[in-house]
């Protein structure tokens, strides 16, 4: 796995489950759609609009809109703006999909 | 529609700095930002609690202090997507849009990561230093190894957290060299704290044995779903190392925000080669009553946008006509000691934040430069013979810059590639003239409005 959650110097929020591309995984409080996919190994988070090729998280604050997804079935979302919630069903956006290219 | 005295956009240092000075001379005001949590990016907060604190300075600490007295006042996941005639600004939030006026307005919107473009910019697993060290701070989530490439001091002490949090930094790659660099830590003997700091960083990366690579950069990225590969060469052009790794962290420095003092009429101006608004000491812009402080006008860091905050908030409180000129005078000059003071050791900081054209030769025709819409060299080569030297016909002829990101990725390396193919100065190409809405927003969240009541 690429990325991890730290340990040392660390104590983080209360755990729960999230789905990812129909697979559960844990995530914790306080983090992000894009922590929680990173964590889970998950490094392309959707394709470009125009030549479908693969896109992931890159500026972390909102700005550049490479890391959207699909949560609860609502398309084109910021996973690094979104705080992960228990429950949540994340899809990241496959080549096929026509998403944001419409918007 | 709701009349405020003062609005401040932007609720980091400079932000926190302008309402606290605005709230002690009884102002009243509304400051809204997009963010959940106060504190800007450098001071971004999170529920996660670190024992070590590695991110808690005594700025962070000062700027909070008084922030339980105003946080009436502020409004956040609040984003403004226009500016309009009669000191208008429409509010976005998953609330819906609303229009209020301002009689002063604060602009303390921040920067954002300049987006360099090189073969395999693209890939997942690429991502901003700023994009690294956030999720550090807020999550303690970060890539088990990394190479960090970029151009200045923040990669230093980007790669010592990392190391700190457990994690092994492959090599640090950056554009300067290092004479630069010990000419620029000469200059700043008797700024001990921030030597001291720099040193420690130093000493975290030599005793890991980190390879440092001056005078290079990253040429390439390469893999096929996701990074894989980086390859490292000297700004000549020389290849120096390829590293296997899935995680590559780059930092050129950053870009102001100037997308709502452009839009509220504000003249714009070239500094150090990124475009911001034309200021007075007072941090007024060309527009009366518009302020523009800290990184969102100038990249001049956390300390100077804190100063420029007060600055504002007292040239805010002169020009609504709440303070006598002379205890105005007093005030501000406290402030501009302070502020010659910072802009010394600024100087050496952005010395070494100088990107060397290079960054800027490095896409290869094939090379996507706008991400969002997928425009590669070569569009803008074709394009750029009928665009007239103007970024803004570029982006006509070949929808760079138009998309979700609203050019804020692209935009500085697009100037700078029109610049280099036209022989142009960027005085003439100019920069993306920003539209509303600034972000994109959802049918639905404009149609949620309060424009009958107005």
């Amino acid at each position: 796995m690429t990325f991890e959650r730290a340990e040392k110097g660390i104590e983080r929020g209360d755990p729960f489950t999230i789905t990812i591309d129909g697979k559960e995984v844990v995530a914790y409080s306080g983090e992000t759609i894009a922590g929680a996919m990173l964590a889970a190994g998950k490094m392309t988070l959707g394709h470009s609009g125009q030549k479908k090729s693969p896109r992931g998280v890159y500026c972390g604050i909102g700005v550049c809109y490479s890391c959207l997804v699909t949560i609860d079935h609502l398309p084109s979302q910021r996973a690094c703006q979104t705080p992960a919630k228990g429950g949540m069903a994340i899809e990241s956006e496959k080549k096929t999909e026509q998403s944001h290219e419409n918007i | 529609m709701k009349t405020y005295d003062l609005i401040i956009i932007g609720d980091g240092p400079a932000g926190l700095s302008a309402a606290d000075q605005a709230a002690a001379m009884g102002i009243t005001f509304l400051i809204i930002d997009e963010n959940p949590l106060p504190g800007g990016r450098i001071f971004t907060q999170s529920g996660l609690k670190q024992s070590d604190n590695i991110f808690n300075t005594a700025q962070k600490k000062r700027l909070f202090k008084k922030f339980s007295s105003f946080t009436r006042s502020l409004k956040s996941q609040t984003s403004v997507i226009g500016v309009f005639p009669d000191n208008i600004l429409l509010l976005t939030s998953g609330e819906g849009t609303t229009k209020v006026r301002y009689k002063s307005l604060i602009v303390a919107c921040g920067a954002s990561e300049t987006g360099i473009p090189f073969p395999g910019w693209t890939l997942p697993g690429v991502m901003t230093s700023g994009c690294t060290q956030t999720l550090l701070k807020t999550q303690g989530i970060f890539p088990k190894k990394a190479v960090l490439a970029g151009t200045g001091p923040l990669q230093l002490i980007l790669a010592d957290q990392l190391i700190k949090r457990g994690g092994k930094v492959l090599a640090l790659v950056e554009t300067g060299s290092l004479p630069t660099w010990l000419k620029a830590s000469t200059a700043l003997l008797g700024q001990w704290k921030l030597l001291k700091e720099m040193g420690a960083c130093s000493l975290t990366l030599a005793r890991h044995r980190v390879p440092v690579y001056f005078n290079s950069l990253v040429s390439s990225a390469h893999g096929e779903k996701s990074l894989q590969e980086i390859k490292i060469s000297s700004l000549k052009g020389s290849l120096k190392k390829t590293i296997k790794t899935d995680s590559l962290c780059i930092g050129y420095g950053f870009v102001p925000s100037y997308e709502i003092t452009c839009s509220a009429g504000a003249k714009q101006t070239l500094i150090n080669d990124k475009w911001g608004p034309v200021r007075g000491q007072d941090m007024q812009t060309s527009v009366e009553g518009l302020f523009a402080v800290g990184d969102g006008a100038e990249i001049n860091g956390a300390v100077m946008a804190e100063y420029e905050g007060a600055v504002a908030a007292i040239g805010t409180t002169r020009f609504l006509g709440k303070i006598c000129e002379s205890e105005a005078k007093k005030r501000l000059s406290l402030l501009y000691q302070k502020i010659k003071k910072e802009e010394k050791l600024r100087k050496q900081f952005n010395q070494l934040m100088k990107l060397p054209g290079k960054v800027f030769e490095l896409a290869s025709d094939d090379t996507v430069i706008c991400r969002c819409e997928d425009i590669t060299l070569r569009d803008l080569k074709t394009a750029a013979k009928d665009a007239n030297s103007d970024i803004n016909e570029l982006k006509r002829l070949s929808r760079v810059g138009m998309g979700l990101c609203r050019g804020r990725t692209c935009g500085t390396a697009v100037g700078e590639i029109l610049s280099k193919l036209t022989g142009s100065p960027l005085e003439k190409i100019g920069f993306f003239t920003p539209r509303p809405p600034f972000r994109p927003v959802t049918i639905g969240q404009l149609a949620k409005n309060d424009f009958k009541d107005n």
